[in-house]
């Protein structure tokens, strides 16, 4: 696979998420995502990617890829791109499970490195 | 066809006006007719009572009581009312306006307290908010019939149906609402073929359940039609992107998709041979007959209703005769992340307490939670069978290292089987600590993880644990 073209960072809008995407606060983050996304697809801001940064969360179930799901397809059919930051292992994994890593870009931010402890 | 209209016009809202004072009466049934109600007076406590039982207190709309009438009073006969027929509302009327009297009649349940003398405007307007607040509650009342009668539908898909041909499926339903998009079905659809779906659709509300129900019928129907799984797999997946989810209830600019999650199990008993098709669930678990587990892929696929390509993964292969498969919607994975377990632990619950209420930890989960265990005709007796409660693959520099490993085993040991002794669990931890870090740094020599599992027979109460190929550590407890 290509490596993406770069977007500069003014051309960027980042959305932070502050724990885990689940299904008890999809609705929520929804609303918040629907109204960065709400100016680019009335033409009125010309940000190229959209980041969400998923560092804070360690889980994210069925409803919150659901969610993923359909703000890639909205942010593409705005003609932007989407970018997920992620941290925690089970996060990666489950976009990794799902094949969602091949529509998404998806970067992993390495944890502070714990190995082997023993 | 003739269309004929029929106009059915809804009858009057009726009122029962219960006062013993003649003049009182009839300035309420006056009053209270001009404003178009129909209005039905009873003169005692006692009489209304038979007029109620007689017409039955869905006739009434909002019931008037004065309060001091000869025999039963007002506020006995709100307290009647309310164990009869809670959704009635009841305006209490009375001279005697004490302040202790009007807490009794809101306390006791009335909508509303009067004082006489009535001001008709006051009254009015009482008795419109008491009508609307018996409708509102008769609607909510009725909505939530029919979920709990779509509850108990589903439920009896999930669990009543039996596919025969010695086929033994096993399946432990817990909805975290009356009905939701957890479905599970089994059929025969051929001479020794049975088939067994499961599915979950995105949320869990009734929409979820219409969904859920239509893909369980779309999939039958088309299998008994001859198609193959990942056509009909491949058909839904356009249905629910090109029209499902583009139809006007989606307008918004962030509306979120439905989207549904499928395994497929297609079995023929003849060659003893099984296919697996998933699109989105965990990945299923086969169990040997001698408590080997293993996922039956590396990886799942995802969703039906995400991207036209969908990507499956399917799997097929001839099976030993006492062979197990553990399918799971990701209710229990959703559960068991936020547990900090390994999501067999809670699987083997389920089936130790073989669907019984009583597992408090399954009030903790946000979704639907669906198991279902597929055995073929002739394998092992459950007094034989080893369940496995943590399965997993180890690499050397894996986020966590041994001690978070640790942790994670004793959690999901402590779920799975809540009395283990401590000395037991000690002792198969560390057995099985040491056994990890030695397989790791070897499996790290071949560029590989290493393969790990404990498993349960609780009747021969027994542990074991595999590492890698090996041999399992057994321990008894």
């Amino acid at each position: 696979m290509k490596p993406p073209i770069p977007v500069a960072e003014d051309k960027v809008i980042t959305y932070r998420l502050a724990g885990d995407l689940v299904s008890t606060n999809t609705e929520k983050v929804q609303a918040e995502l629907a109204r960065l996304l709400e100016p680019r697809v009335a033409g009125q801001a010309d940000w190229q990617m959209m980041r969400v940064d998923m560092q804070a969360a360690n889980r994210v179930d069925s409803s919150g890829l659901n969610l993923i799901v359909t703000l890639l397809k909205a942010v593409t059919k705005a003609g932007a791109r989407l970018q997920i930051i992620c941290r925690n292992p089970n996060v990666l994994r489950s976009f990794v499970f799902t094949h969602l890593d091949r529509q998404v870009e998806v970067i992993k931010v390495e944890a502070p490195p714990a190995g082997l402890k023993a | 066809m003739n269309n004929t209209n029929i106009n059915i016009t809804p009858r009057r809202q009726r009122l029962l006006v219960v006062d013993d004072d003649f003049t009182s009466r009839e300035f309420l049934r006056l009053v209270l007719e001009q404003s178009g109600y129909e209005v039905v007076a009873e003169d005692g406590g006692h009489s209304a009572q038979q007029q109620l039982l007689a017409a039955g207190f869905g006739a009434f709309d909002g019931v008037l009581l004065d309060q001091q009438m000869p025999g039963i009073s007002g506020l006995e006969l709100l307290g009647w009312l309310e164990g009869m027929a809670p959704d009635l509302s009841v305006i209490i009327v009375s001279a005697a306006g004490g302040k202790h009297l009007v807490t009794s009649a809101l306390r006791g349940g009335a909508a509303d307290f009067i004082e006489k003398p009535v001001n008709a405007r006051q009254l009015r307007e009482s008795v419109a908010r008491a009508v609307a607040l018996t409708q509102n509650r008769r609607r909510i009342q009725q909505v939530e019939l029919a979920v709990k009668e779509l509850g108990r539908a589903q439920q009896w898909m999930i669990q009543s149906q039996q596919a025969g041909g010695g086929l033994k499926v096993e399946r432990y339903f817990h909805p975290k609402l009356e009905a939701g998009g957890d479905s599970f079905s089994q059929f025969k659809i051929g001479p020794d073929h049975y088939f067994c779906l499961l599915t979950d659709v995105s949320g869990h509300d009734l929409q979820a359940a219409y969904l859920s129900a239509y893909f369980q019928g779309v999939v039958r129907g088309m299998l008994q039609c001859g198609a193959a799984v990942a056509d009909i797999f491949g058909s839904f997946n356009r249905y629910l992107i090109e029209e499902w989810n583009q139809s006007s209830r989606m307008a918004g600019t962030l509306a979120v998709n439905a989207s549904v999650a499928a395994c497929s199990v297609a079995i023929d008993l003849k060659l003893r041979s099984v296919s697996i098709f998933s699109c989105g669930t965990p990945v299923p678990v086969r169990v040997n007959a001698g408590g080997g587990a293993s996922r039956v892929a590396e990886q799942g696929g995802c969703s039906l209703g995400w991207f036209p390509h969908f990507t499956e993964m399917p799997v097929g292969g001839v099976v030993a005769e006492d062979e197990r498969f553990l399918l799971r919607t990701d209710g229990i994975d959703d559960l068991a992340d936020k547990l900090g377990v390994d999501p067999l632990s809670i699987a083997y619950r389920l089936w130790c307490q073989r669907g019984q209420r009583g597992l408090p930890e399954l009030n903790e989960a946000d979704d639907d939670i669906l198991l279902t265990i597929i055995q073929l005709p002739g394998g092992k007796a459950d007094a034989d069978f080893f369940f496995p409660v943590v399965l997993d693959q180890y690499r050397s520099g894996q986020d966590g290292g041994i001690d978070e490993w640790e942790s994670a085993w004793r959690r999901s040991l402590r779920l799975a089987q809540p009395g283990l002794p401590e000395a037991a669990q000690n002792h198969l931890l560390t057995a099985a600590r040491t056994a990890v870090l030695a397989g790791v740094a070897q499996a790290e020599a071949r560029a590989g993880a290493l393969k790990f599992q404990i498993s349960i027979q609780p009747q021969q109460r027994k542990l074991r644990v595999w590492v890698a190929e090996a041999k399992g550590l057994e321990f008894d407890y």
